[in-house]
Protein backbone atom coordinates (compact mmCIF):
# COMPACT_ATOMS: atom_id res chain seq x y z
CA UNK A 1 0.00 0.00 0.00
CA UNK A 2 2.60 2.52 1.17
CA UNK A 3 4.78 1.64 -1.84
CA UNK A 4 2.09 2.96 -4.18
CA UNK A 5 1.79 6.28 -2.29
CA UNK A 6 5.45 7.14 -3.05
CA UNK A 7 5.53 10.39 -1.07
CA UNK A 8 8.57 12.64 -0.67
CA UNK A 9 9.77 14.04 2.65
CA UNK A 10 7.30 16.28 4.55
CA UNK A 11 4.55 15.36 2.05
CA UNK A 12 3.70 11.89 3.48
CA UNK A 13 -0.01 12.72 3.77
CA UNK A 14 -1.58 9.49 2.46
CA UNK A 15 1.05 7.32 4.13
CA UNK A 16 0.54 8.85 7.57
CA UNK A 17 -3.24 8.69 7.23
CA UNK A 18 -3.14 5.02 6.21
CA UNK A 19 -0.78 3.99 9.02
CA UNK A 20 -2.50 5.96 11.79
CA UNK A 21 -5.94 4.67 10.71
CA UNK A 22 -4.73 1.10 11.25
CA UNK A 23 -3.23 1.96 14.63
CA UNK A 24 -6.29 3.93 15.71
CA UNK A 25 -8.58 1.00 14.84
CA UNK A 26 -6.37 -1.17 17.02
CA UNK A 27 -6.77 1.03 20.08
CA UNK A 28 -3.73 3.28 19.77
CA UNK A 29 -4.08 6.93 20.77
CA UNK A 30 -2.86 9.12 17.91
CA UNK A 31 -1.31 12.57 18.20
CA UNK A 32 -1.01 14.23 14.80
CA UNK A 33 1.24 17.08 13.68
CA UNK A 34 3.86 16.61 16.38
CA UNK A 35 6.68 19.19 16.46
CA UNK A 36 4.60 21.33 14.08
CA UNK A 37 5.15 18.86 11.24
CA UNK A 38 1.89 18.10 9.37
CA UNK A 39 2.77 14.46 8.54
CA UNK A 40 4.42 13.53 11.86
CA UNK A 41 2.62 11.66 14.65
CA UNK A 42 2.89 9.40 17.66
CA UNK A 43 0.63 6.42 18.33
CA UNK A 44 0.53 5.19 21.92
CA UNK A 45 -0.94 2.17 23.63
CA UNK A 46 -0.64 0.78 27.15
CA UNK A 47 0.29 2.46 30.39
CA UNK A 48 3.18 3.01 32.73
CA UNK A 49 6.82 2.04 32.42
CA UNK A 50 8.79 1.12 30.47
CA UNK A 51 7.99 3.35 27.51
CA UNK A 52 9.41 1.82 24.35
CA UNK A 53 9.49 3.81 21.09
CA UNK A 54 9.36 2.02 17.75
CA UNK A 55 10.07 3.93 14.54
CA UNK A 56 10.89 3.77 10.86
CA UNK A 57 11.14 6.20 7.95
CA UNK A 58 8.24 6.72 5.54
CA UNK A 59 9.48 9.08 2.81
CA UNK A 60 10.73 8.21 -0.68
CA UNK A 61 13.26 9.23 -3.32
CA UNK A 62 12.83 11.72 -6.20
CA UNK A 63 12.58 10.24 -9.72
CA UNK A 64 12.75 6.66 -8.40
CA UNK A 65 9.35 5.50 -9.72
CA UNK A 66 9.71 1.84 -10.69
CA UNK A 67 7.48 -1.16 -11.36
CA UNK A 68 8.06 -3.75 -8.65
CA UNK A 69 9.21 -7.20 -9.71
CA UNK A 70 10.74 -5.92 -12.96
CA UNK A 71 14.53 -6.30 -13.22
CA UNK A 72 15.23 -3.27 -15.41
CA UNK A 73 14.34 0.42 -15.37
CA UNK A 74 10.60 0.64 -16.05
CA UNK A 75 8.93 3.48 -14.13
CA UNK A 76 5.26 3.40 -13.16
CA UNK A 77 5.27 7.13 -13.97
CA UNK A 78 8.29 8.67 -15.68
CA UNK A 79 10.04 11.15 -13.41
CA UNK A 80 7.78 10.55 -10.41
CA UNK A 81 9.04 9.86 -6.88
CA UNK A 82 9.30 6.23 -5.77
CA UNK A 83 10.43 4.00 -2.93
CA UNK A 84 14.05 3.69 -4.07
CA UNK A 85 15.18 3.27 -0.50
CA UNK A 86 12.50 0.89 0.66
CA UNK A 87 11.04 3.26 3.26
CA UNK A 88 7.64 1.74 2.45
CA UNK A 89 8.31 -1.41 4.47
CA UNK A 90 9.57 -0.33 7.91
CA UNK A 91 6.35 0.96 9.47
CA UNK A 92 4.30 -1.99 8.20
CA UNK A 93 6.94 -4.21 9.87
CA UNK A 94 6.64 -2.23 13.12
CA UNK A 95 2.85 -2.36 13.08
CA UNK A 96 2.91 -6.13 12.47
CA UNK A 97 5.27 -6.57 15.43
CA UNK A 98 3.40 -4.32 17.88
CA UNK A 99 -0.04 -5.75 17.09
CA UNK A 100 1.31 -9.21 17.94
CA UNK A 101 3.04 -7.80 21.02
CA UNK A 102 -0.11 -5.98 22.18
CA UNK A 103 -2.08 -9.25 22.17
CA UNK A 104 0.54 -10.89 24.36
CA UNK A 105 0.72 -7.89 26.72
CA UNK A 106 -3.08 -7.90 27.09
CA UNK A 107 -3.27 -11.63 27.67
CA UNK A 108 -0.39 -11.73 30.16
CA UNK A 109 -1.19 -8.32 31.71
CA UNK A 110 2.31 -6.99 31.04
CA UNK A 111 2.65 -3.30 31.97
CA UNK A 112 4.31 -0.71 29.75
CA UNK A 113 3.70 1.77 26.94
CA UNK A 114 4.28 1.29 23.22
CA UNK A 115 4.91 4.45 21.19
CA UNK A 116 5.08 4.22 17.40
CA UNK A 117 6.45 7.17 15.42
CA UNK A 118 7.49 7.84 11.82
CA UNK A 119 10.75 9.16 10.41
CA UNK A 120 9.31 11.96 8.28
CA UNK A 121 11.63 13.44 5.62
CA UNK A 122 14.61 11.22 6.49
CA UNK A 123 16.05 11.93 3.05
CA UNK A 124 16.28 15.57 4.13
CA UNK A 125 17.37 14.59 7.68
CA UNK A 126 14.51 16.84 8.49
CA UNK A 127 12.66 15.88 11.66
CA UNK A 128 14.23 13.69 14.33
CA UNK A 129 16.29 16.47 15.94
CA UNK A 130 13.03 18.45 16.24
CA UNK A 131 11.19 15.52 17.86
CA UNK A 132 13.96 15.43 20.46
CA UNK A 133 14.18 19.21 20.86
CA UNK A 134 10.42 19.46 21.37
CA UNK A 135 10.38 16.75 24.06
CA UNK A 136 8.64 13.81 22.36
CA UNK A 137 11.32 11.36 23.58
CA UNK A 138 11.64 12.79 27.09
CA UNK A 139 9.93 9.88 28.86
CA UNK A 140 11.06 7.13 26.49
CA UNK A 141 13.22 4.36 27.98
CA UNK A 142 14.42 2.69 24.79
CA UNK A 143 13.89 2.86 21.05
CA UNK A 144 13.97 0.26 18.29
CA UNK A 145 14.20 1.59 14.76
CA UNK A 146 13.88 -0.50 11.60
CA UNK A 147 15.47 0.05 8.20
CA UNK A 148 15.53 -2.00 5.02
CA UNK A 149 18.77 -3.77 4.04
CA UNK A 150 19.72 -7.08 2.47
CA UNK A 151 20.32 -8.99 5.68
CA UNK A 152 18.72 -9.33 9.11
CA UNK A 153 21.21 -7.57 11.34
CA UNK A 154 21.94 -4.97 13.98
CA UNK A 155 24.97 -3.20 15.45
CA UNK A 156 26.19 -1.23 18.45
CA UNK A 157 28.62 1.58 19.24
CA UNK A 158 29.93 4.12 16.76
CA UNK A 159 28.53 3.34 13.32
CA UNK A 160 31.44 5.05 11.56
CA UNK A 161 29.27 7.45 9.55
CA UNK A 162 29.12 11.23 9.58
CA UNK A 163 26.73 13.61 11.20
CA UNK A 164 25.70 16.64 9.22
CA UNK A 165 23.90 19.92 8.92
CA UNK A 166 21.95 20.91 5.81
CA UNK A 167 21.99 24.66 5.11
CA UNK A 168 20.64 26.75 2.25
CA UNK A 169 22.30 30.13 1.60
CA UNK A 170 20.07 32.69 -0.13
CA UNK A 171 21.56 35.71 -1.87
CA UNK A 172 19.70 38.77 -3.07
CA UNK A 173 21.05 41.43 -5.43
CA UNK A 174 19.44 43.64 -8.06
CA UNK A 175 18.29 42.63 -11.53
CA UNK A 176 19.16 44.53 -14.69
CA UNK A 177 19.27 43.99 -18.43
CA UNK A 178 22.38 41.82 -18.72
CA UNK A 179 23.38 43.35 -22.08
CA UNK A 180 21.74 46.78 -21.97
CA UNK A 181 22.72 47.95 -18.50
CA UNK A 182 24.65 45.23 -16.65
CA UNK A 183 26.42 47.89 -14.53
CA UNK A 184 23.10 48.58 -12.87
CA UNK A 185 22.75 44.99 -11.68
CA UNK A 186 24.18 43.08 -8.71
CA UNK A 187 24.20 39.35 -9.36
CA UNK A 188 23.09 36.93 -6.66
CA UNK A 189 24.43 34.12 -8.85
CA UNK A 190 27.91 35.69 -8.72
CA UNK A 191 27.72 35.39 -4.94
CA UNK A 192 26.74 31.71 -5.19
CA UNK A 193 29.63 30.99 -7.56
CA UNK A 194 32.17 32.84 -5.40
CA UNK A 195 31.02 30.99 -2.31
CA UNK A 196 31.34 27.65 -4.12
CA UNK A 197 34.83 28.51 -5.37
CA UNK A 198 35.90 29.47 -1.85
CA UNK A 199 34.50 26.24 -0.42
CA UNK A 200 36.19 24.12 -3.06
CA UNK A 201 39.57 25.75 -2.32
CA UNK A 202 38.91 25.20 1.38
CA UNK A 203 38.56 21.44 0.80
CA UNK A 204 42.35 21.05 0.54
CA UNK A 205 42.67 22.16 4.14
CA UNK A 206 39.97 19.98 5.63
CA UNK A 207 40.36 16.60 7.27
CA UNK A 208 39.69 13.57 5.06
CA UNK A 209 36.65 12.58 7.15
CA UNK A 210 34.63 15.56 5.90
CA UNK A 211 32.11 15.15 3.12
CA UNK A 212 30.45 18.24 1.71
CA UNK A 213 28.37 18.78 -1.39
CA UNK A 214 26.00 21.35 -2.80
CA UNK A 215 23.34 21.98 -5.44
CA UNK A 216 22.08 25.30 -6.80
CA UNK A 217 18.28 25.21 -6.42
CA UNK A 218 17.99 28.73 -7.83
CA UNK A 219 20.56 30.12 -10.26
CA UNK A 220 18.44 32.82 -11.84
CA UNK A 221 15.83 32.80 -14.57
CA UNK A 222 17.49 33.45 -17.93
CA UNK A 223 20.89 34.75 -19.09
CA UNK A 224 19.77 38.20 -20.20
CA UNK A 225 18.50 39.07 -16.72
CA UNK A 226 21.09 39.66 -13.99
CA UNK A 227 19.88 37.22 -11.31
CA UNK A 228 18.31 39.12 -8.48
CA UNK A 229 17.96 35.96 -6.40
CA UNK A 230 20.08 32.83 -6.21
CA UNK A 231 20.62 30.12 -3.63
CA UNK A 232 23.01 27.29 -2.92
CA UNK A 233 22.22 24.32 -0.68
CA UNK A 234 25.05 22.62 1.22
CA UNK A 235 25.36 19.43 3.26
CA UNK A 236 28.26 19.74 5.73
CA UNK A 237 29.27 16.31 7.07
CA UNK A 238 31.86 15.31 9.66
CA UNK A 239 32.49 12.70 12.34
CA UNK A 240 31.82 14.81 15.45
CA UNK A 241 29.58 17.64 16.60
CA UNK A 242 32.41 20.23 16.99
CA UNK A 243 33.74 19.47 13.50
CA UNK A 244 30.29 19.74 11.93
CA UNK A 245 29.73 23.08 13.68
CA UNK A 246 33.12 24.31 12.46
CA UNK A 247 32.17 23.50 8.84
CA UNK A 248 28.83 25.25 9.36
CA UNK A 249 30.61 28.38 10.69
CA UNK A 250 33.13 28.29 7.82
CA UNK A 251 30.24 28.08 5.37
CA UNK A 252 28.51 31.11 6.91
CA UNK A 253 31.79 33.04 6.82
CA UNK A 254 32.29 32.32 3.11
CA UNK A 255 28.68 33.17 2.31
CA UNK A 256 29.09 36.52 4.09
CA UNK A 257 32.33 37.16 2.23
CA UNK A 258 30.70 36.29 -1.12
CA UNK A 259 27.85 38.70 -0.33
CA UNK A 260 30.37 41.40 0.52
CA UNK A 261 32.28 40.85 -2.73
CA UNK A 262 29.15 41.11 -4.83
CA UNK A 263 27.31 43.76 -2.82
CA UNK A 264 24.40 41.41 -2.30
CA UNK A 265 22.48 40.43 0.83
CA UNK A 266 22.69 36.95 2.32
CA UNK A 267 20.55 34.92 4.69
CA UNK A 268 20.67 31.21 5.47
CA UNK A 269 18.26 28.56 6.71
CA UNK A 270 18.82 25.15 8.27
CA UNK A 271 16.94 22.45 6.30
CA UNK A 272 18.03 19.40 8.28
CA UNK A 273 20.59 17.84 10.58
CA UNK A 274 21.85 14.57 12.00
CA UNK A 275 24.34 13.49 14.64
CA UNK A 276 26.82 10.71 13.89
CA UNK A 277 25.26 7.36 14.88
CA UNK A 278 25.96 5.46 18.10
CA UNK A 279 23.85 2.48 19.11
CA UNK A 280 23.16 0.56 22.31
CA UNK A 281 25.11 -2.57 23.15
CA UNK A 282 22.83 -4.50 25.55
CA UNK A 283 19.84 -3.96 23.24
CA UNK A 284 21.85 -5.00 20.18
CA UNK A 285 22.95 -8.18 21.94
CA UNK A 286 19.36 -9.01 22.89
CA UNK A 287 18.25 -8.37 19.30
CA UNK A 288 21.08 -10.49 17.89
CA UNK A 289 19.91 -13.50 19.97
CA UNK A 290 16.44 -13.15 18.49
CA UNK A 291 17.84 -12.69 14.98
CA UNK A 292 19.66 -16.02 15.37
CA UNK A 293 16.38 -17.70 16.39
CA UNK A 294 14.37 -16.20 13.50
CA UNK A 295 17.01 -16.68 10.78
CA UNK A 296 16.75 -15.52 7.19
CA UNK A 297 13.73 -16.17 4.98
CA UNK A 298 13.80 -18.98 2.42
CA UNK A 299 14.15 -17.27 -0.95
CA UNK A 300 12.26 -18.89 -3.83
CA UNK A 301 13.67 -19.52 -7.29
CA UNK A 302 11.58 -16.54 -8.52
CA UNK A 303 13.17 -14.27 -5.88
CA UNK A 304 16.64 -15.38 -7.00
CA UNK A 305 15.80 -14.83 -10.68
CA UNK A 306 14.72 -11.24 -9.93
CA UNK A 307 17.85 -10.57 -7.85
CA UNK A 308 20.22 -12.05 -10.45
CA UNK A 309 18.35 -10.17 -13.18
CA UNK A 310 18.85 -6.71 -11.68
CA UNK A 311 22.42 -7.46 -10.58
CA UNK A 312 23.22 -8.43 -14.18
CA UNK A 313 21.38 -5.36 -15.51
CA UNK A 314 23.58 -3.08 -13.40
CA UNK A 315 26.76 -5.07 -14.14
CA UNK A 316 27.05 -6.09 -10.52
CA UNK A 317 28.48 -9.45 -9.60
CA UNK A 318 25.80 -11.92 -8.61
CA UNK A 319 25.96 -11.84 -4.83
CA UNK A 320 24.01 -13.12 -1.90
CA UNK B 1 19.83 -13.06 -2.05
CA UNK B 2 21.61 -13.56 1.26
CA UNK B 3 21.24 -16.92 2.95
CA UNK B 4 23.73 -16.42 5.79
CA UNK B 5 23.28 -14.18 8.82
CA UNK B 6 26.11 -11.85 9.79
CA UNK B 7 27.64 -11.57 13.28
CA UNK B 8 26.64 -8.67 15.52
CA UNK B 9 28.45 -5.66 14.09
CA UNK B 10 30.95 -4.19 16.56
CA UNK B 11 31.76 -0.48 16.75
CA UNK B 12 34.21 1.37 14.54
CA UNK B 13 37.37 1.61 16.62
CA UNK B 14 37.93 5.23 17.52
CA UNK B 15 39.40 7.37 14.80
CA UNK B 16 39.43 4.77 12.05
CA UNK B 17 36.02 5.65 10.61
CA UNK B 18 36.43 7.66 7.43
CA UNK B 19 32.92 9.02 7.47
CA UNK B 20 30.16 8.62 4.95
CA UNK B 21 26.40 9.02 4.98
CA UNK B 22 24.23 10.31 7.79
CA UNK B 23 20.92 9.30 9.36
CA UNK B 24 19.00 11.42 11.83
CA UNK B 25 18.04 8.35 13.90
CA UNK B 26 21.32 9.28 15.59
CA UNK B 27 19.60 12.27 17.22
CA UNK B 28 17.26 9.82 18.93
CA UNK B 29 20.15 7.47 19.77
CA UNK B 30 22.03 10.23 21.68
CA UNK B 31 18.94 10.85 23.82
CA UNK B 32 17.46 7.38 24.35
CA UNK B 33 19.11 3.92 24.21
CA UNK B 34 18.47 2.96 20.58
CA UNK B 35 19.23 0.23 18.06
CA UNK B 36 18.48 -0.12 14.36
CA UNK B 37 17.19 -3.46 13.13
CA UNK B 38 18.02 -3.93 9.45
CA UNK B 39 15.71 -6.35 7.67
CA UNK B 40 16.27 -8.27 4.44
CA UNK B 41 13.71 -6.83 2.00
CA UNK B 42 16.21 -5.68 -0.59
CA UNK B 43 18.62 -7.17 -3.11
CA UNK B 44 22.40 -7.10 -2.46
CA UNK B 45 24.73 -5.05 -4.65
CA UNK B 46 22.39 -2.21 -5.68
CA UNK B 47 23.33 1.50 -5.74
CA UNK B 48 20.89 2.82 -3.10
CA UNK B 49 18.76 5.95 -3.52
CA UNK B 50 17.86 4.58 -6.93
CA UNK B 51 14.95 3.09 -8.87
CA UNK B 52 16.71 -0.29 -8.70
CA UNK B 53 16.23 -0.38 -4.93
CA UNK B 54 12.46 -0.10 -5.44
CA UNK B 55 12.24 -3.29 -7.52
CA UNK B 56 11.96 -5.73 -4.62
CA UNK B 57 9.93 -3.47 -2.34
CA UNK B 58 6.42 -4.66 -3.29
CA UNK B 59 7.28 -8.32 -4.00
CA UNK B 60 7.56 -11.58 -2.04
CA UNK B 61 11.18 -10.60 -1.22
CA UNK B 62 10.05 -7.54 0.73
CA UNK B 63 7.18 -9.46 2.30
CA UNK B 64 9.42 -12.24 3.61
CA UNK B 65 12.02 -9.75 4.83
CA UNK B 66 9.37 -7.80 6.72
CA UNK B 67 7.94 -10.99 8.27
CA UNK B 68 11.39 -12.03 9.54
CA UNK B 69 12.11 -8.53 10.83
CA UNK B 70 8.73 -8.28 12.58
CA UNK B 71 9.40 -11.54 14.43
CA UNK B 72 12.85 -10.43 15.64
CA UNK B 73 11.47 -7.04 16.62
CA UNK B 74 8.42 -8.41 18.49
CA UNK B 75 10.65 -10.84 20.40
CA UNK B 76 13.07 -8.06 21.41
CA UNK B 77 10.19 -5.77 22.43
CA UNK B 78 8.84 -8.57 24.60
CA UNK B 79 12.33 -8.89 26.15
CA UNK B 80 12.30 -5.16 26.96
CA UNK B 81 8.79 -5.27 28.48
CA UNK B 82 9.38 -8.41 30.56
CA UNK B 83 13.04 -8.03 31.56
CA UNK B 84 13.65 -4.85 33.61
CA UNK B 85 17.31 -5.84 33.82
CA UNK B 86 17.67 -5.33 30.04
CA UNK B 87 16.16 -1.84 30.21
CA UNK B 88 18.45 -1.05 33.16
CA UNK B 89 21.58 -2.36 31.41
CA UNK B 90 20.72 -0.40 28.28
CA UNK B 91 20.42 2.75 30.35
CA UNK B 92 23.74 1.98 32.09
CA UNK B 93 25.53 1.58 28.74
CA UNK B 94 23.94 4.85 27.59
CA UNK B 95 25.07 6.85 30.64
CA UNK B 96 28.37 5.14 31.54
CA UNK B 97 29.77 4.35 28.09
CA UNK B 98 28.06 6.18 25.22
CA UNK B 99 27.50 9.59 26.83
CA UNK B 100 30.29 9.45 29.42
CA UNK B 101 32.43 11.92 27.51
CA UNK B 102 30.31 12.96 24.52
CA UNK B 103 27.26 15.04 25.39
CA UNK B 104 24.49 15.75 22.91
CA UNK B 105 23.88 19.29 21.75
CA UNK B 106 21.38 19.63 18.92
CA UNK B 107 22.78 20.88 15.61
CA UNK B 108 19.54 22.77 15.12
CA UNK B 109 19.00 25.86 17.26
CA UNK B 110 16.01 26.67 19.47
CA UNK B 111 14.59 28.86 16.69
CA UNK B 112 15.21 26.70 13.59
CA UNK B 113 12.00 25.28 12.16
CA UNK B 114 11.31 22.01 10.29
CA UNK B 115 11.51 22.66 6.53
CA UNK B 116 7.95 21.48 5.92
CA UNK B 117 7.72 23.35 2.60
CA UNK B 118 10.24 21.01 0.94
CA UNK B 119 9.03 18.76 -1.90
CA UNK B 120 5.55 20.30 -2.01
CA UNK B 121 5.85 21.43 -5.63
CA UNK B 122 7.08 18.03 -6.85
CA UNK B 123 4.26 16.19 -5.08
CA UNK B 124 1.68 18.68 -6.36
CA UNK B 125 2.93 17.91 -9.87
CA UNK B 126 2.95 14.12 -9.62
CA UNK B 127 0.29 13.20 -7.06
CA UNK B 128 -2.70 13.46 -9.45
CA UNK B 129 -1.05 10.94 -11.81
CA UNK B 130 0.13 8.71 -8.98
CA UNK B 131 -3.36 8.48 -7.47
CA UNK B 132 -4.43 6.32 -10.42
CA UNK B 133 -1.88 3.74 -9.31
CA UNK B 134 -2.64 3.63 -5.58
CA UNK B 135 -3.02 0.02 -4.51
CA UNK B 136 -6.63 -1.12 -4.25
CA UNK B 137 -6.66 -4.20 -2.00
CA UNK B 138 -10.43 -4.56 -2.42
CA UNK B 139 -9.94 -5.51 -6.06
CA UNK B 140 -6.49 -7.11 -6.17
CA UNK B 141 -4.72 -9.51 -3.86
CA UNK B 142 -1.28 -8.00 -4.62
CA UNK B 143 0.06 -4.79 -6.11
CA UNK B 144 1.88 -6.87 -8.74
CA UNK B 145 -1.51 -8.21 -9.84
CA UNK B 146 -2.97 -4.68 -10.00
CA UNK B 147 -0.12 -3.50 -12.24
CA UNK B 148 -0.35 -6.67 -14.36
CA UNK B 149 3.27 -7.65 -13.67
CA UNK B 150 4.37 -11.25 -13.98
CA UNK B 151 6.77 -12.03 -11.10
CA UNK B 152 9.64 -11.96 -11.81
CA UNK B 153 10.03 -10.04 -15.07
CA UNK B 154 13.60 -10.07 -16.40
CA UNK B 155 15.09 -9.13 -19.74
CA UNK B 156 14.93 -12.00 -22.18
CA UNK B 157 18.45 -13.08 -23.20
CA UNK B 158 19.74 -11.12 -26.17
CA UNK B 159 17.50 -8.08 -25.62
CA UNK B 160 19.53 -4.91 -25.74
CA UNK B 161 19.47 -2.64 -22.74
CA UNK B 162 17.31 0.43 -23.09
Amino acid sequence: MVFSFGELGFQEVETSKYLTDILSKNGFKIDMRIAGIPTAWTAKWGSGKPVIAIGSDIDCIPKASQKPGVAYHDPIIEGAPGHGEGHNAGEPLNITAVLALKKIMEREKIPGTIMLWPGVAEEQLGTKAYYVRDGYFKDVDACIFTHVANNLATSYGDGGGNGMISVKFNFEGESAHAAGAPWKGRSALDAVELMDIAWNFHREHMEPTQRSHYVIPDGGDQPNVVPQKASVWYYFRERTYPKIMQMYKDGIKMANAAAMMTDTKMNYEVLGSAWPGHFNKPMAEAMQKNIQVVGLPKWSEDDQVLARGIQKELNQKAEG
Amino acid sequence: MNDTLTALKAPETSGSGMGGGSDDIADISWNVPTIVLRFPSNIPGLPGHNWANAISMATPIAHKGVAAGAKAEAMTLLDLFTNPELVKNSKTYFTDVQTKETKYTALVSATDKPAIFLNKKIMDEFRPQMKKFYYDPSKYSTYLEQLGIKYPTVRTPGTAKQ
